[in-house]
């Protein structure tokens, strides 16, 4: 398993919106691979991110997802798969506990739901607010709610858009714990700004900036990031 | 409209769209359906009292109501309150990442949008237009009662004498058609929306005119056919 390749994308271009988002980039994140991509806001990380697992198909270029076309998802997907989305994505109607529940009951595991949903609320802080609905909670706590979800069926692969934007320093901090401890057992694609995420994270840490993909280490736009005055200098 | 929950069976989802739909419709269709026979009643009771054949009012509305006016009133109002909720629902989970959630869990929200729309709306919008066209005939015979004196019984028998029980197929053909015209366009009109309140604006203006304009055509198409049968 380790050193399996998970998510690998071979010269991908793509506009949306009239926007340069990637010009022939290549990715690829493997098994217990943690991979930050980082960039100036409106870059087109999460537009990226989307377009990896399916959501838009590229311009051109190549996309294989735990070994499948990812717009054409592969069978049992769900089960190997677990995405965060910046907001949440929670079903309004639908209580915490329901919305962490739901992937165990659309795989058919939803006798496991009552052991697995506790465990996975108290590493997100949120064991008191699982009766409470999407429309009752904060942004920061739905955010929770939405990692949640990803982490409930222990994915091979995690893909996690800003997962720590908009929580106090304090959560932020023990949600990057978090999903340090579920990156262990999985490869790790995540979008953030989030400076001590990266540092907690990042063995590889990659820049999307107009259109291309590059590594961190020497890039100006991270230098300048890191001298920005945010607490991550460490990394 | 109480939201999509993803565990539902279609069964249940399609049975939670009727009786949503049909339970916030029923009240505005009944008064509308009445005030709309009130005033029809009364505006041309008077030429028939004219000619002094005033029992012909029943005559009139008979198939008017259950042919044209009910069904299409009923449509409207449906379009106007589920239509136009399920517009903004589906644009917000288009647009939130409901939907993508749901395809990265194998399952498609879009067919089951669609899917639990149709089989609710053709059950629920026949059942509002027979509700609708019930409230309608006995607001006109009360009102013919009261304004001119005609007895009910002689309403009746020209309703009767007019409108036979095909009629009263053609209008819960229509509910079905318009039922499905609205649960599908209306949830196009959603997922297709641009983001933003101003996609979401276009979306709901989009869903209803389409719907207008399909129904307009599909009820044009149908009371024709029926005529020339």
């Amino acid at each position: 398993m380790t050193g399996e390749v998970l998510l690998e994308a071979r010269g991908v271009s793509l506009r949306a919106g009239g926007r340069l988002i990637a010009a022939d980039i290549d990715l690829e994140v493997r098994f217990s691979e943690r991979v930050c991509l980082v960039g100036p806001s409106g870059a087109g990380k999460s537009v990226l991110l989307r377009t990896l697992t399916g959501a838009m198909r590229p311009d051109s270029g190549m996309i294989r997802l735990l070994g499948g076309d990812p717009v054409v998802l592969p069978e049992g997907i769900a089960r190997q798969l677990g995405m965060a989305f910046q907001d949440g994505a929670l079903f309004p109607s639908m209580t915490v506990w329901d919305n962490v529940a739901l992937p165990l009951e659309l795989a058919g595991l939803a006798r496991e739901a009552p052991a697995r949903v506790p465990e996975v609320l108290r590493r997100v802080g949120l064991e008191d607010a699982a009766r409470l609905r999407p429309m009752n909670l904060s942004g920061g706590m739905r955010k929770r709610a939405g990692l949640a979800r990803a982490l409930i069926m222990r994915p091979r692969l995690l893909l996690l858009d800003e997962p720590t934007s908009g929580l106090d320093p304090v959560t932020a901090r023990d949600m990057a714990e978090v999903v340090a401890a579920a990156a262990e057992d999985a490869g790790l694609l995540v979008v953030t700004h989030d400076p001590v995420l990266v540092a907690r994270l990042g063995e590889r840490v990659l820049v999307l900036e107009g259109g291309r993909l590059r590594p961190a280490d020497g890039d100006p736009w991270w230098r300048a990031f890191l001298e920005a005055g945010h607490p991550g200098n460490a990394c | 409209m109480s939201g999509v929950d993803p565990r539902e069976g279609l069964f249940v989802a399609s049975s939670r769209v009727a009786l949503g739909a049909f339970r916030h419709a029923l009240l505005p269709v009944m008064l509308l359906s009445s005030l709309l026979a009130l005033a029809l009643t009364v505006l041309a009771l008077r030429p028939f009292q004219i000619l002094g054949v005033p029992a012909k009012i029943g005559a009139l509305e008979g198939r008017l109501f259950i042919d044209e006016l009910m069904p299409l009133l009923a449509t409207a109002l449906t379009t106007a309150r589920w239509g136009t909720a399920r517009t903004a629902e589906a644009a917000m989970m288009q647009h939130g990442g409901q939907r993508e959630v749901m395809r990265l869990l194998g399952r498609s929200l879009a067919m089951r949008l669609y899917v639990s729309g149709v089989f609710g709306m053709v059950v629920a919008l026949p059942a509002l237009t027979v509700w609708a066209i019930w409230a309608a005939f006995l607001t006109a015979a009360l009102a013919a009662r009261w304004h001119a004196g005609l007895p009910l019984d002689l309403f009746w028998s020209e309703v009767d004498r007019v409108a036979a029980p095909a009629d009263l197929m053609l209008a819960l053909v229509k509910g079905v058609v318009f039922g499905a015209a609205i649960a599908l366009l209306t949830t196009r009109a959603g997922l297709g929306a641009a983001p933003g309140p101003r996609g979401l604006a276009l979306a709901v203006t989009k869903g209803v005119v389409r719907t207008t304009w399909m129904v307009g055509v599909a009820n044009l198409l149908l009371t024709w056919g029926w005529i020339s049968r």
